[in-house]
């Protein structure tokens, strides 16, 4: 796949207002406009535009996929493509089901996910896993919502919405559940108090899983740590949302604020979980950034970068909220940087009348199908 | 055949109106009869219960004397506004509000009978809509750019006007209870007395005119966009705020405010939350208004001019 089908084949509205397109040099000077404090300087964009090459051919050398939520012609699918944004492939192809919020087995051969469906004239939302390459639909939870893995692959840790009625405000759940893939069961969690969790992350050893929490079990709103077989629940003194628990359990990422995906140590081991060594990743100064992710090999993070903001109801599949939230379409699109923060971010999707959002890694399994 | 006193009054309500010469709201007006210091409306306006259980008051239109020149410069300069009447809430709105309409509780501190805070500016907004559709009403607000139809008949954030008026409830002081400071621990939940958090809606006194906790508790959020130079070129009658700005208005104090910024005229703003999908001020939170119907209008004259004491 040649950069010029990747890099600005649509115009693409960059924080400044301009609507910028062309090839490569296009390409890099939305990303300087993004990443930088809002004026170009013309010798950086030269020197990003060779970095941003060697970061995209380490991306395509990787053994790993994204796949990633696509709002496209009234309907939100689940695309994989390779990770240096080449070969976008509908993974889900159901013109009247929406799925999103796609999250990778550790090994790669499942994903689980949501999915809207129109039931006697409400919108029921459930948590579903399908094998990688897109067969093997099953169901998990209806009326339930923001599903992960356990490091093993074995369980999959979802909350129930707070209301019968679905609500698509992101914290609006109640509880936490663990569904047991061998038996089918599904267990709830010993704190009954649990509420109000969204973007759960568990951690590798896990022990514990990690959570915004807005405006419940006594937080305003922060990131926190559950402990998975017991009553302990740990503020990480985290200003933002949206974690995520790095493969290896030592790093975490969030969004620190609508702008900025942060990076921090992360320990577990003491007893009582903090994180140091914040640092930022990546930054901008108009647009908003979220859903951040990291490689299986903690060396890179994807994110999403989108209009902040309500957005227009386009269609059945979309809401009037704000636009980073799940099943709310703006005009998004993914990237990747190195999760150190060190040199330019690759934009991997360059759709402006899509969406593209809620990135997730992939390792390429050896056989897609998973063993039953 | 026997009469009705009610169907009396409702016909002398309806003479008095045809009477007023097409004025607003045209009696009583508790500002125009104000001595500074004083309460002009010597009884409190009638409380009504709607049709979603809310108390609400009946808020006659009246003249009143908008900002001061004692605090900060964005009140000044003190001007003289006159407002139509309005319903107004009694209460703040509480969490338990929101759980009858299924909502998600955004509040930090939990309990049915606390206010709701963590309120972006837009989520007020659209529970007014969808309070008023609840009640057959026409809402106020365009769910995606939140423009305001002012003559729908449902329920929306109050101007700044209205809820200064109905705070001042009458008086002129910088608190509708006057300006000895041992009156406010009863009447206001503010940092000196709050133990950190809300305290229960309607647990102080009410002001003069029934509505409680328009001194501290949590900051309510009003519709006006917000422009410190506004008073200077203020419209007379029932302003509305700017057209665009950056930030809304928030009146009132909250829970952690020293008594200063539970001044009726404090004025105070905050970006409204629109694209924060995480907003998180637990100390923000609103009531409701909607304009009065014909029928409440006439029954505000009857009730002034029968000399009947409110409900």
């Amino acid at each position: 796949m040649t950069s010029k089908r990747i890099l600005g084949q649509r115009g693409f509205l960059g924080m400044t207002g301009h609507r910028i397109s062309g090839g490569m040099a296009g390409g890099a000077l939305v990303l300087a406009v993004i990443l930088s404090s809002g004026a170009a300087v013309p010798a950086r964009v030269a020197e990003e535009d060779a970095a941003m090459a060697a970061l995209r051919a380490e991306l395509a050398a990787l053994p790993y996929k994204i796949v990633f939520e696509r709002y496209d012609k009234d309907n939100w699918e689940l695309y994989v493509m390779n990770a240096d944004g080449t070969d976008p492939r509908n993974l889900t192809q159901t013109h009247d089901i929406h799925e999103m919020y796609p999250q990778a087995s550790p090994d790669g051969t499942r994903i689980c996910f949501l999915a809207d469906v129109e039931k006697d004239g409400n919108t029921l939302r459930s948590v579903y896993y399908m094998n990688a390459d897109g067969t093997g639909r099953t169901l998990v939870a209806e009326k339930s919502r923001q599903p992960c893995w356990s490091p093993d692959g074995t369980k999959i840790a979802f909350v129930r919405q707070e209301f019968s009625k679905l609500n698509i405000t992101d914290y609006v759940s109640k509880g936490l559940y663990f569904y047991d893939l061998k038996t089918g069961e599904t267990t709830e969690h010993p704190n009954k108090e649990i509420c109000h969790l969204y973007n759960l992350t568990w951690s590798a050893d896990g022990c514990w899983i990690v959570s915004t929490v807005h405006a419940g079990m006594g937080f305003s709103h922060g990131i926190i740590a559950i402990e998975v077989g017991g009553m302990g629940v740990y503020d990480l003194k985290l200003s933002g949302c949206r974690p995520c628990l790095s493969a290896d359990g030592r790093q975490i990422c969030w969004g620190a604020d609508d702008h900025t995906i942060r990076i921090g140590d992360v320990d577990f081991l003491g007893g009582i979980p903090k994180v140091s060594n914040e640092k930022i990743v990546s930054k901008a100064q108009v647009l908003h950034q979220y859903h951040s992710d990291f490689s299986p090999d903690g060396k890179y993070v994807s994110y999403s970068i989108g209009p902040g903001g309500r957005t227009q109801a386009k269609g059945p599949g979309t809401h009037t909220e704000v636009a980073e939230m799940v099943s709310v379409a703006g005009q998004w699109n993914l990237f990747v940087k190195r999760s150190n923060g060190e040199g330019p971010a690759v934009q991997l999707t360059w759709d402006e009348d899509l969406c593209n959002k809620e990135s997730e890694w992939l390792p390429v399994a050896s056989n897609t199908k998973a063993k039953p | 055949m026997k009469i009705r006193y009610g169907q009396v009054f409702t016909a002398l309500g309806v003479i008095l109106c045809l009477s007023a010469c097409g004025q607003k709201d045209a009696l009583p007006q508790p500002g125009k009869q104000a001595a500074p210091n004083a309460n002009s409306l010597q009884k409190s306006p009638v409380e009504i219960t709607s049709k979603s259980g809310v108390k609400m008051r009946l808020i006659p239109g009246g003249e009143f004397l908008m900002g001061s020149s004692s605090g900060d410069k964005d009140e000044t300069p003190p001007h003289r506004v006159t407002v139509s009447g309005f319903a107004m809430d009694v209460f703040e709105v509480t969490q338990d509000q929101y759980a009858a309409f299924e909502w998600p509780n955004p509040a930090h501190f939990k309990d049915p009978r606390r206010p709701v805070e963590q309120v972006r500016w837009s989520d007020a907004a659209l529970f007014c809509n969808e309070r008023s559709r609840r009640e057959g009403l026409e809402p106020c607000y365009d769910e995606v750019t939140f423009e305001c139809r002012f003559d729908a008949s449902g329920y929306r954030l109050p101007t700044e006007a209205e809820w200064e008026y109905a705070a001042r409830a009458g008086t002129e002081t910088d608190y509708d209870f006057g300006n000895d400071p041992r009156e406010r621990q009863s009447h206001a939940n503010f940092k000196k007395i709050s133990n950190g958090r809300t305290g229960l809606a309607g647990k102080k006194k009410p002001n003069r005119w029934g509505l409680y906790d328009m001194c501290g508790n949590v900051y309510e959020w009003c519709h006006d966009v917000y422009d410190p130079a506004y008073y200077a070129a203020s419209p007379g009658t029932d302003p509305h705020g700017p057209a665009t700005g950056e930030k809304r208005v928030l009146r009132g104090g909250a829970w952690n405010s020293s008594p200063v910024a539970c001044r009726a005229p404090t004025r105070y703003s905050d970006v409204p939350g629109i694209t924060d999908a995480c907003f998180a001020r637990d100390t923000y939170g609103f009531r409701s208004v909607r304009p009065l119907s014909p029928e409440e209008k006439t029954g505000l004259l009857v009730s002034d001019k029968m000399g009947k004491p409110s409900p």
